[in-house]
This record gives structure tokens, C-alpha cells and sequence, in this order.
């Protein structure tokens, strides 16, 4: 298990023939080609679908969940499970950005505002890794807590942008494309760095795949908790960051619901929720395919209360799915 | 101390939480020792409580439920919705059955398809949510009988004895009725004494002859019943079944039962200690609202109770297992 690469290619190694090279093929890409399926159903059903503005409408949609699922895809290949703290993070960087702009100015708000989400990460990290707390609970415990200590600081009311520059930051588009989207193409390329050529990403699946194994052969495993932890609330609070300046303003429900969004993703991605493997085009996927789904639901006319059905079911198809075909 | 009293504290911390957090709230409201602050006190822990009495089976089976308080709406909505055409009391029963069946899907899922439960479970949360809000076209739905609703909180036997009167509630009884026959049930008879040993070893349990699956289905099945039944009663005492209610009140009963002393990882608790969890939640948060806090410093206060919990058993569990490694203590584990 120590030598298991992430994601696709890591099945086998042994030179494959005919049916069963194609049978690899299809497990590795099922979860590919389901999206250009969906994206064929699309075109099919709606001229409008394939335009580019349609195209941009769904990468906005799922931006934010996109940020929350590339930390969590951290989290869950390290083993540490889920971080239900996103919210937090997302909701406290916004804030602490918004309270102290006006003093600090656009740069300094921003610094500080993930400096906020790298504290709550510090925090799981350390609970989590060195005290080996259960990480359901740390984290949910983080997040009500966090997210009350950010509040201390605005008297519970909703924090508005003053920045003319900062209100327009997140929208503003370059080359056609808003900020947020190149923004979160880059955390995607940092992450997919970080996985797959930094001695940390070396260290992040054995951890997630046997812990005790990792830590026998001298993977500092607690350096490694930390550090997932870490990254994965800096990531979610850039995207709290970007959503303040969207909303122009910053309240703490601001990313509720966004960590079971990042789990629904990584998993319909067909990551591994418990460990050991998993990719950043994977997750990306699995973040897509929920936009799109949702913005097909729409062009059919289906009421936005019933999508969540559909999400639901689309959960346990994907990871059982996923569960099949590696069998 | 000896290793031996620091276990008894250890797994017997949630007693002290409880006393300090009373003797607290003695201090700083003494309203709250008054009947209707302990009245509303019970009422909370009530709800939270039926839904724990399920969710303890569950984790002490050794796995997990998110969709609790998205079964809460669903069968708010559906008791409250029907009324008008089967009548209260079979609308009622519908809404049990409705968590029931969620129950049924989600233990199908874990035990024929083989998915984790936090997944299952995770995606019925969102999926069943979206059943609520459709079945009430995303708006409240009010009871076409108030007084049935009203009756879950009125005192069945009046104002018997002037005090202890108020608490006989059905609502209130129901609670505990459930909680102690699941506790006599857990203790007493063999099929509960096996939910502890799937939790706590379930190949072990496989292989000495328990039908593990069926004991994790039913586990899903009973949690589901119980939400619906919690999510009925307060549909009713509402009059109200509200689709966008208990969208916390999951992650609330599974922070409830382990502060109590369950242990998240199974086969390892009771339902003595989860009405323990379920009266601390419910305190604190009672006393915190009649002492006027602003909601966020109530978080504060209750994500750092979760911290501190969590970080004494894991603290508790490693030197635990040191002492056990070195022989200096049983290694027995306590199940009452």
C-alpha cells in the first residue's frame, strides 16, 4: 500500500491485454465519461447549454464548493477523514478580511482573512494529529466555536465591503473569465502540486492509507495531520474571501451547507473518503458535475426543492458506482 | 490517584460536566431553578433526546446517521400535511413511519450495497431535505387540528401534585419511556447486549454467530423511527410541520450522545449516559437563552464544551491503553 500512487494509473503494473486493459480503462475514466455524457444531454437538450456564458454561469455556481472540495480532498487522502469546520473558515476569513480593510487596506484584510482560516486549521490540525481527537467531533466542535469567536469581533452583524476595488475584485473578469474562476484554477494547480511532486503529497496517501504502516517507516504522520488540516481551511478561506467580495459583504452563515458540499464532490469524483488515494482532476470533476447537473435540473424545469433528491441519489450512485468497478 | 479512580473519573466525567454546569446555572440564573425554565429545559432535551435514544444505538453499533434532522421535517411535514385527510393520529403514525422508511433505505444501503454510513447517511440527509421542501412546496404547513398538536403538551394528569404535575407531559413521558425500555433493552436482554458487540468488534461478532447485518439494519431502521417520532412531536406541538427545521439538530443528538460517553468508534456506551449528554446540551443552552447571550458566544460556549470532551477521551484513551499495555489495569471495557 506505502508505494500506491494517487488516483488513475495506480491499479496495476502488470502489463494488460485486450478486454482487461479495456475493463481498467473504463474504471479509471468512468467517472469522465459520465461528465461528457452529461455535458452531450445538455447540448441535446438546450442550444444554450454549450455557450460560453452558460459554461461561466456554472463554473460561479460551483466555485465555492470547488474551493471547500480541493481542502477537503486534502483531508480525506491524509486519512484525517472530513473537516466539517469549512464553514467556519470560510465565514471567518470573510469576515476578519471585511473588519480590517478599512484600517490595513485591500492586501492586509486579505493576509488576514487566511491567516483567520490557517488558525482554524492550526487548531484541527494539532487536536486532530498530535491529541489524535476523532476528527467528526474536533471539527464540528471548531466550527460553532470559530466561527462565535469571529463574531466577537463585528457584534454579530453582518460586515459590509467599503472597498470599491475589493467589491468588484471577485467579479471582474480577465480574458472573458471572472477573477474567482482563475483564482480557483490555481489552488487547483498549487494543490495538484502539492499531491503529486512535493515530498508532503509523498507522505499524504500512505498516511491515509495505513497509518500505522506510514508511521513505522518514519512518515512524521503528525506533521503531516497538521498540515492537511491546514491547508484545507487556508483553501476554504480563500473562497470565503472571494465570496465576501462577490456579496460585498460578510455574515457568518456565509458557507454553510459548503462542507457536506465538499464531501458530496470528492466522493462523486470517486475519491477515496477514507484515505489512500485520491486526485485533484477527480475532485474538480466531482465538483462540475454537480454544476452541471444542477444547471441541466434547471433547463428542464425541475424545481430547485426537488434537486437536492437528485444530489442525494447521485452520492450514493456515484461511491457505489466507484465501489463496483474497483472490484 | 490511583489508575483505577482515574478511569472512574474519566468515564464518569459526564456526571461532573452535568453537576458543574447546574451549580453554574444556580449561580448566574436563578431563574432557572424556577418551573417553567426547567419545564422548557426538559421539553428541549425531549426532542433532542428521542432522536439521541436512536442515534446511540446507531454509533454503538459502530456507525453513524446525519439524516436525523432532515427525517425531523420530513415527518413534521407529513403528520401535519395529512391531517386533514386521514385524520391526527393516523397522519401521526404515517410520520413515524415516514422516518422509518428512511431508516429502511439508509440500512439497506449499508448493509446490501456495502457504502459508509457517513456517505448513506450523508446523502439521505440532502435527499430527504429535498423530499420535505417538495412535499411542502417549500413553506410551512399548518395542522388542521391545533388542539390534537397542543395536546403533546399538556399535563396529563393536571397540576396532581402542583409541581411535578407540569412535567407529565406526553411529550416529556414519551421520552423517557423510550430511553429507559431502550436501556433495559441494551442491558438486560441478549439481542441489545450483541448491538454492543458488533460495535465493538463486528468480525468478532460474525464470527461467533450474531447475524451482524440484520443487527446494523435494524439499528438504521430504529434511528429512523425514532427521528420520526421526535420530528412528529414537534411537528405537533407546533402545530407547524416546518421543512427548513433541525437542518443542526444531526450533528447536535451525535455530539449529544458522545459527550454523554459514547464512543464514537462503537460497542463502547449507554442510554444512561446519552439522557446525561442530552440534559447538558439542553441546560446549557436553556440557561444561556434565559440569561439572554447572543448566539454566538452560546457557540463559543458549546463548541468549546465538544473540544474539551473530545480532547479528555482521546487523552483518556491513550494512557488507557498504555496502562493496559504495561498491565497496570484491566482491560475490560465499561458498557453501563
Amino acid at each position: 500500500m506505502l508505494a500506491t500512487q494517487p488516483g488513475v494509473e495506480s491499479t496495476t503494473s502488470v502489463p494488460l491485454t485486450g478486454s482487461a486493459r479495456t475493463r481498467t480503462l473504463i474504471q479509471n475514466y468512468a467517472i469522465f465519461l459520465v461528465f461528457i455524457v452529461l455535458l452531450l444531454l445538455g447540448a441535446l437538450l438546450s442550444d444554450r447549454f454549450l455557450s460560453t456564458q452558460n459554461l461561466l454561469n456554472i463554473g460561479q455556481s460551483v466555485a465555492f464548493t470547488g474551493f471547500a472540495a480541493l481542502g477537503m480532498l486534502f483531508v480525506t487522502s491524509s486519512g484525517g477523514f472530513v473537516d466539517l469546520s469549512i464553514p467556519a473558515s470560510m465565514a471567518a476569513s470573510g469576515i476578519i478580511a471585511l473588519a480590517v480593510m478599512p484600517t490595513l487596506g485591500v492586501l492586509g484584510g486579505i493576509i488576514a482573512g487566511v491567516v483567520a482560516g490557517i488558525v482554524i486549521g492550526l487548531v484541527n490540525g494539532i487536536l486532530i494529529g498530535v491529541f489524535r481527537t476523532n476528527p467528526v467531533l474536533t471539527t464540528l466542535g471548531t466550527n460553532v466555536a470559530a466561527i462565535g469567536i469571529s463574531l466577537i469581533f463585528t457584534q454579530g452583524d453582518i460586515v459590509y465591503s467599503e472597498n470599491e476595488f475589493f467589491s468588484q475584485f471577485a467579479q471582474d473578469r480577465t480574458l472573458g473569465i471572472p477573477h474567482t474562476l482563475w483564482i480557483l484554477a490555481a489552488v487547483a494547480v498549487v494543490a495538484h502540486v502539492i499531491l503529486s511532486n512535493t515530498v508532503l503529497g509523498r507522505w499524504i496517501y500512505p498516511t491515509g492509507g495505513n497509518y500505522a504502516a506510514a508511521r513505522a517507516a518514519g512518515v512524521p504522520v503528525r506533521r503531516v495531520m497538521v498540515s492537511v488540516f491546514v491547508i484545507c481551511a487556508a483553501f476554504s478561506a480563500i473562497g470565503g474571501i472571494l465570496l465576501a467580495s462577490i456579496n460585498e459583504s460578510a455574515r457568518s452563515g456565509a458557507g454553510a451547507g459548503q462542507e457536506f458540499n465538499a464531501i458530496a464532490a470528492v466522493a462523486i469524483g470517486g475519491n477515496s473518503i477514507f484515505g489512500g488515494a485520491g486526485t485533484v482532476p477527480r475532485t474538480i470533476i466531482g465538483v462540475l458535475i454537480v454544476g452541471v447537473l444542477n444547471n441541466l435540473m434547471i433547463l428542464l424545469g425541475i424545481p430547485a426543492e426537488s434537486q437536492n433528491i437528485v444530489k442525494g441519489a447521485l452520492i450514493v450512485g456515484a461511491v457505489f458506482l466507484d465501489l463496483r468497478l474497483r472490484k | 490517584m490511583s489508575p483505577r479512580t482515574l478511569r472512574f473519573i474519566a468515564e464518569n466525567r459526564i456526571y461532573i460536566f452535568l453537576a458543574v454546569a447546574f451549580v453554574f446555572a444556580l449561580i448566574f440564573i436563578p431563574d432557572i431553578r424556577s418551573v417553567p425554565a426547567l419545564k422548557n429545559i426538559m421539553a428541549r432535551a425531549s426532542i433532542e433526546g428521542i432522536m439521541a435514544v436512536g442515534m446511540t444505538v446507531v454509533i454503538l453499533s459502530g456507525q453513524l446517521d446525519l439524516s436525523v434532522g432532515s427525517v425531523l421535517a420530513l415527518s413534521g411535514v407529513v403528520a401535519l400535511g395529512l391531517q386533514g385527510d386521514i385524520g391526527p393520529i393516523p397522519a401521526a403514525l404515517v410520520g413515524i413511519a415516514a422516518g422509518g422508511l428512511v431508516g429502511v433505505v439508509n440500512g439497506a444501503l449499508v448493509v446490501k450495497a456495502g457504502i459508509n454510513s457517513f456517505i448513506v447517511t450523508l446523502a439521505a440527509m440532502i435527499a430527504v431535505r429535498g423530499v420535505a421542501t417538495t412535499l411542502s412546496d417549500a413553506a410551512p404547513i399548518r395542522g388542521a387540528d391545533a388542539s390534537f398538536g397542543a395536546s403533546v403538551d399538556r399535563a396529563l394528569f393536571g397540576p396532581l401534585v402542583e409541581q411535578l404535575g407540569t412535567f407529565l407531559t406526553p411529550r416529556i413521558l414519551i421520552f423517557l419511556a423510550l430511553l429507559f425500555v431502550a436501556h433495559l433493552f441494551l442491558l438486560r436482554v441478549r439481542q441489545g447486549r450483541n448491538v454492543y458487540a458488533v460495535g465493538g468488534n463486528v468480525e468478532a461478532a460474525r464470527l461467533s454467530g450474531i447475524p451482524t447485518s440484520r443487527y446494523t439494519f435494524a439499528a438504521f431502521v430504529f434511528c429512523g423511527l425514532c427521528a420520526g417520532l421526535a420530528g412528529t412531536i414537534l411537528g405537533l406541538s407546533l402545530n407547524t410541520g416546518s421543512p427548513v427545521v433541525g437542518a443542526d439538530s444531526g450533528l447536535r443528538v451525535i455530539a449529544a450522545v458522545v459527550i454523554g460517553g459514547t464512543a464514537l468508534t462503537g460497542g463502547s456506551g449507554s442510554m444512561m449516559k446519552t439522557l446525561m449528554g442530552v440534559l447538558l446540551l439542553a441546560l446549557v443552552t436553556t440557561a444561556m437563552n434565559q440569561a439572554a447571550v447572543q448566539v454566538w458566544v452560546q457557540g463559543i460556549v458549546l463548541g468549546t464544551i465538544l473540544i474539551i470532551v473530545v480532547l479528555i477521551d482521546a487523552i483518556y484513551s491513550a494512557w488507557r491503553t498504555r496502562l493496559v499495555i504495561a498491565g497496570q489495569l484491566g482491560s475490560t471495557r465499561a458498557v453501563t
